[in-house]
Protein backbone atom coordinates (compact mmCIF):
# COMPACT_ATOMS: atom_id res chain seq x y z
CA UNK A 1 0.00 0.00 0.00
CA UNK A 2 1.00 3.24 -0.94
CA UNK A 3 2.09 5.72 2.09
CA UNK A 4 1.49 9.17 2.37
CA UNK A 5 2.80 12.07 4.08
CA UNK A 6 3.32 15.95 4.88
CA UNK A 7 6.67 17.20 4.00
CA UNK A 8 7.36 20.36 6.25
CA UNK A 9 10.15 22.71 5.29
CA UNK A 10 10.79 24.24 8.94
CA UNK A 11 13.25 26.49 7.61
CA UNK A 12 10.50 28.78 6.15
CA UNK A 13 7.97 28.17 8.27
CA UNK A 14 6.90 31.35 9.65
CA UNK A 15 4.67 29.86 13.14
CA UNK A 16 1.41 31.92 11.53
CA UNK A 17 -0.43 28.67 12.69
CA UNK A 18 -2.69 28.93 9.83
CA UNK A 19 -2.08 25.22 9.30
CA UNK A 20 -3.90 24.70 12.77
CA UNK A 21 -6.52 27.12 12.26
CA UNK A 22 -7.18 25.47 8.64
CA UNK A 23 -6.78 21.36 10.18
CA UNK A 24 -9.52 22.82 13.12
CA UNK A 25 -12.29 24.45 10.82
CA UNK A 26 -12.36 21.47 8.25
CA UNK A 27 -12.50 18.62 11.19
CA UNK A 28 -14.47 20.65 13.48
CA UNK A 29 -11.94 19.78 16.32
CA UNK A 30 -13.28 21.65 19.31
CA UNK A 31 -10.91 23.88 21.62
CA UNK A 32 -8.06 22.51 23.34
CA UNK A 33 -7.13 19.84 20.63
CA UNK A 34 -5.48 20.22 17.23
CA UNK A 35 -5.21 18.16 14.18
CA UNK A 36 -1.96 19.48 13.97
CA UNK A 37 0.34 21.89 16.21
CA UNK A 38 3.28 24.62 16.01
CA UNK A 39 5.60 23.41 18.28
CA UNK A 40 8.52 26.01 19.28
CA UNK A 41 11.92 25.20 20.07
CA UNK A 42 13.79 28.51 20.82
CA UNK A 43 15.35 31.05 20.98
CA UNK A 44 17.98 29.51 22.59
CA UNK A 45 21.96 30.61 22.10
CA UNK A 46 24.61 27.84 20.39
CA UNK A 47 28.36 28.00 21.42
CA UNK A 48 29.20 29.81 18.16
CA UNK A 49 26.79 32.43 19.01
CA UNK A 50 24.21 32.04 16.31
CA UNK A 51 20.59 31.34 17.99
CA UNK A 52 18.20 28.28 17.06
CA UNK A 53 14.68 29.26 17.13
CA UNK A 54 12.16 26.83 15.04
CA UNK A 55 8.57 26.63 14.61
CA UNK A 56 8.06 23.34 13.59
CA UNK A 57 4.03 22.31 12.37
CA UNK A 58 3.61 18.72 13.76
CA UNK A 59 0.48 16.69 13.28
CA UNK A 60 -0.93 15.22 15.70
CA UNK A 61 -3.31 11.66 15.89
CA UNK A 62 -6.11 13.73 15.37
CA UNK A 63 -4.53 14.46 11.03
CA UNK A 64 -6.09 11.81 9.02
CA UNK A 65 -3.85 13.53 6.33
CA UNK A 66 -7.23 14.73 4.73
CA UNK A 67 -8.17 11.88 3.07
CA UNK A 68 -11.66 13.19 2.24
CA UNK A 69 -10.07 15.80 0.08
CA UNK A 70 -7.02 14.12 -1.16
CA UNK A 71 -9.73 11.44 -2.79
CA UNK A 72 -11.21 13.98 -4.67
CA UNK A 73 -8.20 14.96 -5.91
CA UNK A 74 -7.66 18.19 -3.73
CA UNK A 75 -4.84 19.13 -1.56
CA UNK A 76 -5.09 18.58 2.47
CA UNK A 77 -6.86 21.90 3.79
CA UNK A 78 -3.79 22.83 5.86
CA UNK A 79 -1.61 22.82 2.83
CA UNK A 80 -4.06 24.80 0.79
CA UNK A 81 -3.81 27.43 3.63
CA UNK A 82 -0.40 27.57 4.61
CA UNK A 83 1.05 31.16 3.45
CA UNK A 84 4.36 30.44 3.19
CA UNK A 85 3.85 27.81 0.75
CA UNK A 86 6.14 25.06 3.02
CA UNK A 87 4.13 22.76 3.49
CA UNK A 88 3.39 19.30 0.75
CA UNK A 89 1.27 16.39 0.83
CA UNK A 90 2.32 13.57 -1.61
CA UNK A 91 3.69 9.63 -1.74
CA UNK A 92 6.39 9.22 0.86
CA UNK A 93 8.73 8.38 -1.62
CA UNK A 94 8.00 11.40 -4.04
CA UNK A 95 8.47 13.57 -1.08
CA UNK A 96 11.65 11.72 0.00
CA UNK A 97 13.54 12.70 -3.46
CA UNK A 98 12.32 16.47 -2.56
CA UNK A 99 13.85 15.68 1.24
CA UNK A 100 17.25 15.07 -0.64
CA UNK A 101 17.18 18.62 -2.47
CA UNK A 102 16.46 20.44 0.11
CA UNK A 103 17.57 20.17 4.36
CA UNK A 104 15.97 21.48 7.10
CA UNK A 105 12.39 19.90 6.34
CA UNK A 106 10.57 17.10 8.37
CA UNK A 107 8.73 14.71 7.00
CA UNK A 108 5.55 12.86 8.89
CA UNK A 109 4.02 10.15 8.27
CA UNK A 110 1.08 9.84 10.52
CA UNK A 111 -1.34 7.16 10.79
CA UNK A 112 -4.26 8.30 9.44
CA UNK A 113 -7.10 9.18 12.53
CA UNK A 114 -10.64 7.64 12.23
CA UNK A 115 -13.21 10.45 12.15
CA UNK B 1 17.66 81.62 23.59
CA UNK B 2 19.32 83.38 20.82
CA UNK B 3 19.16 82.42 17.41
CA UNK B 4 22.03 80.25 16.41
CA UNK B 5 21.49 78.86 19.64
CA UNK B 6 18.03 77.67 18.86
CA UNK B 7 18.21 75.98 15.69
CA UNK B 8 21.12 73.86 17.05
CA UNK B 9 19.06 72.69 19.52
CA UNK B 10 16.02 72.14 17.08
CA UNK B 11 18.58 70.53 14.93
CA UNK B 12 19.24 68.13 17.82
CA UNK B 13 15.73 67.37 18.69
CA UNK B 14 14.77 66.30 15.01
CA UNK B 15 18.14 64.12 15.00
CA UNK B 16 16.65 62.13 18.31
CA UNK B 17 13.56 61.82 16.97
CA UNK B 18 14.83 60.55 13.93
CA UNK B 19 17.46 58.06 15.92
CA UNK B 20 14.24 56.74 18.04
CA UNK B 21 12.29 56.57 15.26
CA UNK B 22 14.68 53.62 13.27
CA UNK B 23 15.54 52.08 16.52
CA UNK B 24 11.36 50.94 17.30
CA UNK B 25 11.10 51.14 13.17
CA UNK B 26 12.35 47.63 12.54
CA UNK B 27 15.50 45.16 13.68
CA UNK B 28 19.09 47.10 13.76
CA UNK B 29 21.80 46.26 10.97
CA UNK B 30 25.41 45.68 12.11
CA UNK B 31 26.94 49.31 10.84
CA UNK B 32 24.02 50.51 13.27
CA UNK B 33 24.93 48.44 16.18
CA UNK B 34 28.35 49.36 15.83
CA UNK B 35 27.80 53.31 15.42
CA UNK B 36 25.75 53.07 18.82
CA UNK B 37 28.71 50.76 19.94
CA UNK B 38 30.95 53.43 19.28
CA UNK B 39 28.37 56.76 20.09
CA UNK B 40 29.91 59.31 23.07
CA UNK B 41 28.06 58.56 26.29
CA UNK B 42 25.30 60.78 26.51
CA UNK B 43 25.77 63.36 29.40
CA UNK B 44 22.78 63.12 32.38
CA UNK B 45 19.91 65.39 31.99
CA UNK B 46 17.95 64.89 34.71
CA UNK B 47 14.75 63.18 34.16
CA UNK B 48 14.82 59.97 35.88
CA UNK B 49 13.20 57.78 33.14
CA UNK B 50 16.08 59.26 30.34
CA UNK B 51 19.08 58.62 32.64
CA UNK B 52 17.92 55.42 33.90
CA UNK B 53 16.79 54.39 30.62
CA UNK B 54 19.83 54.96 28.76
CA UNK B 55 22.15 53.84 31.60
CA UNK B 56 20.70 50.61 30.55
CA UNK B 57 20.43 50.70 26.96
CA UNK B 58 24.52 51.64 27.38
CA UNK B 59 25.32 49.17 29.88
CA UNK B 60 24.56 46.48 26.93
CA UNK B 61 26.03 48.54 24.13
CA UNK B 62 28.97 48.35 26.53
CA UNK B 63 29.17 44.52 26.87
CA UNK B 64 29.00 44.09 22.84
CA UNK B 65 31.72 42.32 21.76
CA UNK B 66 30.68 40.64 18.76
CA UNK B 67 28.76 42.74 16.29
CA UNK B 68 26.97 39.53 14.36
CA UNK B 69 26.22 38.09 17.65
CA UNK B 70 24.61 41.03 18.96
CA UNK B 71 22.81 41.64 15.65
CA UNK B 72 20.72 37.93 16.53
CA UNK B 73 20.62 38.71 19.49
CA UNK B 74 18.46 42.38 19.22
CA UNK B 75 16.66 41.10 16.30
CA UNK B 76 15.13 38.00 18.33
CA UNK B 77 14.35 40.64 21.43
CA UNK B 78 12.89 42.94 18.64
CA UNK B 79 10.92 39.99 17.60
CA UNK B 80 9.96 38.76 21.36
CA UNK B 81 9.43 42.67 22.36
CA UNK B 82 7.70 43.95 19.43
CA UNK B 83 6.52 41.30 16.83
CA UNK B 84 5.34 37.97 18.54
CA UNK B 85 6.11 34.88 16.95
CA UNK B 86 3.26 32.43 16.99
CA UNK B 87 0.24 32.65 19.45
CA UNK B 88 0.51 30.93 22.88
CA UNK B 89 -1.82 31.82 25.40
CA UNK B 90 0.23 30.67 28.21
CA UNK B 91 3.14 33.37 27.34
CA UNK B 92 0.00 35.69 26.25
CA UNK B 93 -0.53 38.83 28.58
CA UNK B 94 -3.53 39.56 30.48
CA UNK B 95 -5.17 41.30 27.38
CA UNK B 96 -4.09 38.55 25.53
CA UNK B 97 -1.19 39.87 23.54
CA UNK B 98 2.06 37.49 22.66
CA UNK B 99 4.07 41.00 22.47
CA UNK B 100 4.50 44.84 23.13
CA UNK B 101 2.54 45.53 19.65
CA UNK B 102 4.26 48.92 19.38
CA UNK B 103 0.90 51.12 18.23
CA UNK B 104 -0.86 53.51 20.05
CA UNK B 105 -4.56 52.16 19.69
CA UNK B 106 -3.34 49.14 21.04
CA UNK B 107 -3.12 50.82 24.73
CA UNK B 108 -5.34 53.37 24.25
CA UNK B 109 -8.65 50.83 23.95
CA UNK B 110 -6.87 48.11 26.13
CA UNK B 111 -7.90 45.60 23.59
CA UNK B 112 -6.06 43.70 21.39
CA UNK B 113 -7.03 45.50 18.12
CA UNK B 114 -5.49 47.78 16.11
CA UNK B 115 -7.43 50.89 14.36
CA UNK B 116 -10.47 52.85 15.74
CA UNK B 117 -11.08 56.14 16.88
CA UNK B 118 -7.55 56.75 17.85
CA UNK B 119 -5.31 55.63 14.72
CA UNK B 120 -7.60 57.67 12.84
CA UNK B 121 -6.78 60.86 14.73
CA UNK B 122 -2.97 59.78 14.46
CA UNK B 123 -3.63 59.78 10.90
CA UNK B 124 -5.73 63.29 10.63
CA UNK B 125 -3.33 65.24 12.58
CA UNK B 126 -0.65 63.26 10.25
CA UNK B 127 -2.50 64.76 7.12
CA UNK B 128 -3.54 68.04 8.87
CA UNK B 129 0.28 68.53 8.82
CA UNK B 130 0.98 67.67 5.00
CA UNK B 131 3.16 64.63 6.19
CA UNK B 132 3.00 60.95 5.31
CA UNK B 133 4.58 58.59 7.54
CA UNK B 134 6.99 55.81 6.18
CA UNK B 135 4.91 53.08 6.54
CA UNK B 136 6.95 50.06 5.35
CA UNK B 137 5.65 46.65 6.89
CA UNK B 138 4.26 49.01 9.34
CA UNK B 139 0.67 47.83 10.11
CA UNK B 140 -0.96 51.48 10.69
CA UNK B 141 0.26 54.69 10.61
CA UNK B 142 -0.12 54.74 15.20
CA UNK B 143 3.26 52.55 15.09
CA UNK B 144 5.83 54.60 17.90
CA UNK B 145 8.05 54.97 14.69
CA UNK B 146 5.21 56.93 12.77
CA UNK B 147 4.50 58.99 15.32
CA UNK B 148 8.23 59.74 16.24
CA UNK B 149 9.05 60.05 12.53
CA UNK B 150 5.89 62.49 12.69
CA UNK B 151 7.87 64.93 15.56
CA UNK B 152 11.16 64.52 13.60
CA UNK B 153 8.86 66.00 10.07
CA UNK B 154 7.68 68.96 12.88
CA UNK B 155 10.89 69.99 14.16
CA UNK B 156 12.43 69.65 10.68
CA UNK B 157 9.62 72.48 9.80
CA UNK B 158 10.45 74.48 12.84
CA UNK B 159 14.13 74.62 11.48
CA UNK B 160 13.05 75.39 8.13
CA UNK B 161 11.09 78.26 9.63
CA UNK B 162 13.92 79.11 11.69
CA UNK B 163 15.94 79.66 9.01
CA UNK B 164 14.01 82.00 7.22
CA UNK B 165 12.84 83.91 10.12
CA UNK B 166 9.36 83.15 10.38
CA UNK B 167 8.50 82.99 14.27
CA UNK B 168 5.16 82.61 14.22
CA UNK B 169 5.33 79.48 12.10
CA UNK B 170 7.91 78.41 14.34
CA UNK B 171 5.32 79.02 17.51
CA UNK B 172 2.79 77.60 15.72
CA UNK B 173 4.34 74.49 14.93
CA UNK B 174 5.62 74.03 18.78
CA UNK B 175 2.11 74.45 19.72
CA UNK B 176 0.91 71.41 17.16
CA UNK B 177 3.55 69.26 18.66
CA UNK B 178 3.24 69.96 22.10
CA UNK B 179 -0.78 68.96 21.63
CA UNK B 180 1.02 65.77 19.70
CA UNK B 181 3.09 65.19 22.71
CA UNK B 182 0.19 65.22 25.25
CA UNK B 183 -2.43 64.09 23.31
CA UNK B 184 -0.49 61.37 21.36
CA UNK B 185 2.96 59.97 22.31
CA UNK B 186 2.49 60.59 25.90
CA UNK B 187 -0.23 59.37 26.51
CA UNK B 188 0.20 55.43 25.87
CA UNK B 189 4.56 55.90 26.65
CA UNK B 190 4.13 54.42 30.33
CA UNK B 191 1.71 51.76 29.30
CA UNK B 192 3.75 50.72 26.30
CA UNK B 193 6.91 50.90 28.47
CA UNK B 194 5.36 48.39 30.97
CA UNK B 195 3.95 45.86 28.34
CA UNK B 196 7.72 46.13 26.81
CA UNK B 197 8.86 44.87 30.01
CA UNK B 198 6.98 42.17 30.41
CA UNK B 199 8.00 41.06 26.94
CA UNK B 200 11.72 42.22 26.27
CA UNK B 201 14.81 40.20 27.60
CA UNK B 202 17.70 42.80 26.60
CA UNK B 203 18.74 45.74 28.78
CA UNK B 204 18.72 47.27 25.31
CA UNK B 205 14.51 47.12 24.30
CA UNK B 206 13.91 47.60 28.10
CA UNK B 207 16.41 50.41 28.17
CA UNK B 208 15.49 52.24 25.14
CA UNK B 209 11.58 52.15 26.30
CA UNK B 210 12.21 53.85 29.20
CA UNK B 211 14.80 56.37 27.46
CA UNK B 212 12.52 57.22 25.27
CA UNK B 213 9.91 58.11 27.69
CA UNK B 214 11.87 60.04 29.52
CA UNK B 215 12.54 62.05 26.00
CA UNK B 216 9.17 62.33 25.29
CA UNK B 217 9.06 63.99 28.83
CA UNK B 218 11.90 65.74 28.37
CA UNK B 219 10.71 67.14 24.83
CA UNK B 220 7.23 68.34 26.12
CA UNK B 221 8.84 70.36 28.78
CA UNK B 222 10.73 72.03 26.67
CA UNK B 223 7.97 73.05 23.91
CA UNK B 224 5.84 73.71 27.36
CA UNK B 225 8.37 76.48 28.24
CA UNK B 226 8.61 77.86 24.75
CA UNK B 227 4.90 77.83 24.00
CA UNK B 228 4.77 79.83 27.30
CA UNK B 229 7.40 82.03 26.34
CA UNK B 230 5.55 82.88 22.94
CA UNK B 231 2.39 84.23 25.94
CA UNK B 232 4.27 86.43 27.66
CA UNK B 233 6.16 87.76 23.92
CA UNK B 234 2.60 88.23 22.67
CA UNK B 235 1.03 89.67 26.28
S1 LIG C 1 -3.53 16.88 6.60
FE1 LIG C 1 -5.59 17.52 7.17
S2 LIG C 1 -5.91 16.48 9.11
FE2 LIG C 1 -3.72 16.45 8.76
S3 LIG C 1 -2.95 18.27 9.74
FE3 LIG C 1 -3.37 18.84 7.65
S4 LIG C 1 -5.46 19.65 7.70
FE4 LIG C 1 -5.15 18.52 9.57
S1 LIG D 1 0.62 27.61 7.82
FE1 LIG D 1 2.65 27.18 6.94
S2 LIG D 1 3.92 28.92 7.58
FE2 LIG D 1 2.09 28.96 8.85
S3 LIG D 1 2.67 27.82 10.69
FE3 LIG D 1 1.72 26.35 9.31
S4 LIG D 1 3.42 25.49 8.15
FE4 LIG D 1 4.19 27.33 9.10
Amino acid sequence: MTAYGLLIDYEFCTGCQSCEVACKEIHNIPVGQWGIRVLDDGPWECSDGKFNWNKIPTPTRLCDLCVERTDKGQQPFCVHHCLAGVMQWGTVEDLAKELEEKPNQVLFVPKPYQY
Amino acid sequence: MDQQALMQQTEDRCDNYAMLSRLFRSELDRELIADLVESPAAEPTGNTHFDSGYARLRSYLDAVDDLDRAKSALAIDYCLAFLGYGVDPEKADEAGRNAAYPYESIYRTGAKSLGGDHCAEVSDVFRSCMFMPTRDRLIAEDHIACELEFMQFMANGELVALHDGELAVVRGTQKKELEFLEGHLLAWAESFRQAVEQFAETDFYVGLLEMTQGWLELDAEYLREACAEEGEDAS
